[in-house]
């Protein structure tokens, strides 16, 4: 059990449930500040529904869940932003319907959008490529392109803590590599992150520790550059 | 085991033994109800079931009405000649009024439906062939031999007979073939498209439907009433009809029921406070949509799921006839041999830009081809076109040797293709087993005539289908939530009911878009594994995929997609090692991502 | 209808709303409160609704049945021009207008059903109205 901390996101035991399915069951995990913590596990293991669970997009029970001191379980899902915590979702989820510009805007609605400009470009020096669609509807654009916005449009607020449900879903190798190596200098910035992922290989080489989910429960945690040389890990989630 | 629900029978023998305890009045407000509930059950089954936003359902129950009392007044026609000719002609107009939701649907077809409805109302009114404001009255009764139907004792087991009958058949229709590919059509129709169901005829029945029903209680309501008015079938009797539905709950037959019986016994007890009926309807509505947004029916339903009821019921026990198992993933046809799919020189452009630029590829018999290419590169668009969701701007497509351009969506599905779709596209208010039940059906739209005519048939072939769909889960690891609904599953699993129910088409080319996106290694494992036994079992198989791992390991050949256009095709060590696909596509990736690790 | 124009195109409420509206889970994450967002929404249709029932009361007599009909034309009248253009709104109600007229007479029983006619046919045409967006659906 790690004790809650002043500041980072400390989750205690942590359920949800749909209907009759339990999805999530009894986990905790944290992330401190300026870390980056792996959350792997196939498919219907319960990541996503612990990043919703986080964001109060889905009902859940909790011994306990924090984020920079305060209670995200008296928190309102639209104000969680606001702690400081940015969700890219699973699935991109960007405004289909408005420009690239505007989805960036609408990242940073919480706060001041005095320098919002600023922000935006450097939205753009991070994502040169998605300058040019400045003006065009977000609907427009390819998968990857997408999921540079929401990444983008995560980090207009400037989090302590980017939250990443599974961003290399469906994207090209080559894509993968960008976003990778975009994420790596997030990290050497300082930004938190909690990455949740079914590529395991490209989780161990963005984060300091991992949590392993199988059926909603923790069955593994640790450093990332022990669990990849676990010889279970390895035949399970990096198939060799 | 058929299980006959302890409800029905009661209900039936309550129903007709009502009459014996009731006063006059009462009796025609049971009546009313009874009237109701059928017109309710048609717009169930035309919104709750098919999708369609009818709000022209009270226009169908007026012209019922009308017809009838126009032919039996103005021309003195024999009430039971006219009543058969009054619902054709609502049949009529019911389909005129479906051919703009060919085109149009959601809130457009309401407020076109609703336009309808309110010009066939101010045309009523203002049309002196109908009697104008006043409506047409002196509506002569029904009558038998022997049996006078003018009095409301008798004319109530009239209606009842009608009730029953037209519930009953509402019902059949629900939990069979029709019902679940009405429900498919409405969860989404573009995999319903793909799974063989064709749409336009689909839409047809449903309004159709709606507008057999309504008129026959248009033609009941009017002997009884002796009087219509324009009034009688106005926008508010419409919201009535719509309040009924969602509140009974909008898929539920028996919802409808139950809506029209609380919803006209609180009218008849609210007669006093004439004027906040309204605001207690609407304030009932709001209500439910809020608190139960699946109306009574949804939350009884939600509360069986929660503690396991069954309904009460009394098992029949019938000796055991099992079904034939079936084969495992049963081989499609006798292998065919040539050219399994030929795109020749197809392009597509969606205002200006280039989807697909002359696109040309081919698949042989049994092969497993991969398609690889960046996002936006036109692969997902190529599936489009081939299965029949765009007409290609130019060029052909074959299907075994067969030109099969711009042939639509469910043809195409007839013709042995099937696919997947990159986001999911499942039918999530169906279970798990009833999603592949859609497709198992690949009986033409006709077939439904067997409703009327071999009602046994469309049983028996429930029971096999159910039989085949259970087999085909638990060949894909789904045979534990069949009965769950497929929006509850996990993300995997959806995945994997999807090429479950593109398979239970029996296709001999089956197309999957991106299948192994969200899995893990095991997983990925499995999905190869899967994909070749699918190929030995008769099918050819063409994928799109970002997973190298897999598309290197099992696709016999690929062709490589950028910008609209073919950059590469060949054998999988051919394409990895061309500068051209490395650029646009591969990336520098693996050698790198080894050494950061 | 300038300034709600201006309000959904410039404004961060008026943005926020129409994201609320495309995907409500994902304006939640960015810290939109959605009911609020939607209940707001529908205060400025009303309002608007207000407005012009104001402005058509002198001209038509004033029942509680006013509101229902004038509000279905409208309503047709607006789709018909393209959901969300104010210039397609104006046009729209226009055609309704023209027709109308032109049915007086002979056919005035007819006007209505050959409007809604007209306008059935014009959504078949063109499922988003004459000014409307098409959408891309990427299956």
């Amino acid at each position: 059990m790690i004790a809650g901390t002043a500041s980072g996101l400390t989750v205690q035991n942590l359920s949800v449930r749909y209907g009759r399915v339990q999805a999530v069951s009894g986990v905790s995990f944290s992330v401190a500040d300026g870390e980056s913590l792996g959350i792997i596990g196939a498919n219907g293991a319960g990541k996503s529904s612990t990043l919703k669970a986080i964001f109060r997009l889905t009902d859940s029970t909790a011994e306990s869940m924090h984020f920079a001191g305060t209670s995200l379980q008296a928190t309102q899902p639209h104000h969680v932003v606001s702690l400081g915590m940015a969700y890219v979702p699973e699935g991109r989820r960007i405004f289909a319907g408005l420009s690239v510009r505007k989805n960036l805007m609408m990242g940073a609605y919480r706060s001041s959008w005095r320098h919002l400009g600023d922000r935006i470009e450097r939205v753009y020096d991070l994502f040169p490529a998605l300058k040019k669609f400045d003006d065009t509807l977000a609907g427009a654009l390819s998968g990857g392109q997408q999921q540079m916005l929401a990444i983008g449009r995560a980090l207009v607020s400037e989090p302590k803590l980017l939250v990443l449900d599974e961003p290399s879903m469906g994207l090209a190798p080559v894509l993968i590599d960008d976003i990778a190596a975009t994420l790596r200098r997030l990290r050497s910035q300082g930004v938190s992150m909690l990455l949740v992922e079914q590529n395991a290989k490209l989780t161990f080489g963005l984060t300091d520790r991992c949590i392993v989910l199988e059926n909603g429960r923790i069955v593994k945690e640790g450093l990332s550059a022990v669990l990849r040389a676990d010889p279970a890990v390895r035949q399970i989630y990096l198939g060799l | 085991m058929i299980r006959i629900g302890f409800g029905k029978p009661v209900l039936v023998a309550l129903l007709l033994l009502l009459p014996i305890i009731l006063d006059s009045y009462t009796i025609h407000v049971a009546i009313l109800i009874m009237l109701f509930a059928i017109v309710a059950v048609g717009l169930s089954l035309v919104m709750g079931f098919g999708g369609q936003v009818n709000l022209a359902q009270a226009a169908f129950f007026g012209t019922g009405a009308y017809v009838s009392a126009l032919l039996t007044t103005t021309y003195s026609w024999n009430p039971w000649l006219a009543a058969p000719v009054a619902v054709l002609a609502t049949c009529a107009i019911a389909l005129a009024v479906a051919i703009p939701a060919l085109r149009v649907q959601s809130h457009y077809l309401g407020i076109v439906s609703l336009g309808l409805a309110v010009a066939f109302s101010s045309l009523l009114s203002n049309s002196d062939l109908t009697g104008g404001a006043s409506g047409i009255s002196k509506i002569p009764p029904l009558s038998l031999p022997g049996l006078d139907l003018s009095g409301p004792r008798d004319y109530y087991y009239l209606v009842a007979i009608a009730l029953i009958l037209i519930v009953g058949f509402a019902l059949f229709v629900a939990n069979t073939t029709l019902g679940r590919r009405f429900k498919a059509m409405r969860d989404d129709m573009l995999a319903a498209a793909a799974s063989g169901i064709e749409i336009r005829y689909y839409r047809l029945m449903a309004f159709l439907l709606a507008g057999l029903v309504g008129g026959v209680a248009g033609v009941l309501y009017v002997h009884n009433a002796r009087y219509v008015s324009p009034d009688t079938f106005g926008l508010g009797v419409m919201f009535l009809l719509l309040a009924m539905v969602i509140i009974g709950g909008q898929d539920s037959i028996w919802g409808a029921v139950v809506g029209a019986v609380l919803l006209i016994t609180a009218r008849n007890l609210l007669t006093g406070i004439q004027t906040y009926q309204q605001l207690a309807y609407g304030g009932l509505i709001v209500a439910t949509v809020v608190f139960a947004p699946r109306g009574l029916a949804g939350a009884a339903s939600d509360l069986r799921r929660r503690f396991d009821l069954p309904w009460p019921s009394i098992p029949i026990p019938r000796t055991a006839r099992a079904a034939p198992p079936p084969p495992k993933l049963k081989v499609a046809k006798p292998s065919r041999q040539g050219v399994a799919l030929r795109v020749d020189s197809v392009s597509k452009r969606f205002r200006g830009l280039h989807a697909l630029d002359g696109v040309s590829l081919e698949v042989g018999a049994g092969e497993i081809h991969g398609v690889i290419g960046p996002n936006g590169s036109g692969k997902t668009t190529l599936f489009n076109v081939i299965s029949g969701i765009y007409r290609p701007n130019s060029g052909r497509v074959f299907v075994w040797g067969r030109d099969v351009t711009g042939q639509r969506s469910f043809r195409m599905s007839r013709l042995g293709v099937a696919r997947t779709f990159q986001n999911l596209r499942l039918f999530r208010q169906l279970t798990v087993v009833e999603n592949v039940m859609v497709a198992l059906d690949r009986d033409p739209a006709q077939a439904h005539i067997g409703y009327l005519i071999a009602p046994w048939v469309v049983v028996r072939k429930e029971r096999e289908r159910r039989a085949r769909a259970l087999s085909l889960l638990r060949d894909f690891d789904l045979h534990d939530v069949a009965n769950e609904l497929a929006v509850n599953l996990s993300y995997g699993r959806q995945r994997r009911l999807e090429i479950a129910r593109a398979l239970a088409a029996e296709p001999t080319i089956l197309l999957l878009d991106e299948p192994a996106a969200g899995l893990n290694a095991a997983e990925q494992e499995g999905l190869k594994a899967t994909i070749r036994k699918i190929r030995d079992a008769g099918t050819t198989v063409v994928v799109i995929e970002h997973n190298m791992n897999l598309v290197m390991n099992v696709c016999e050949r690929l062709t490589v997609f950028g910008h609209g256009k073919v950059i590469a095709a060949g054998t999988p060590r051919e394409v990895a090692a061309s500068p051209v696909v490395i650029e646009a596509y591969l990336g520098q990736a693996t050698p790198e991502a080894e050494a950061a690790l | 209808m300038l300034l709600l124009y201006l309000f959904l195109d410039r404004t961060k409420l008026g943005t926020a709303m129409q994201a609320a509206a495309m995907d409500r889970s994902a304006a939640t994450a960015m810290g939109v409160n959605v009911s609020t967002s939607n209940a707001i929404a529908f205060a400025i249709g009303s309002g608007i609704a207000a407005v012009a029932g104001a402005l058509v009361g002198p001209l038509l007599y004033v029942n509680p049945a006013l509101g229902v009909y004038v509000g279905i034309k409208g309503f047709a009248a607006a789709i018909l021009g393209g959901f969300g253009s104010i210039p397609g709104a104006i046009v729209g109600g226009l055609i309704f207008g023209l027709i109308e007229a032109f049915s007086s007479g002979p056919l005035s029983a007819y006007s209505e059903l050959l409007t809604f006619v007209v306008f059935a046919i014009a959504m078949m045409v063109r499922q988003t109205g004459i000014f409307g967006e098409r959408t891309v659906d990427r299956a």
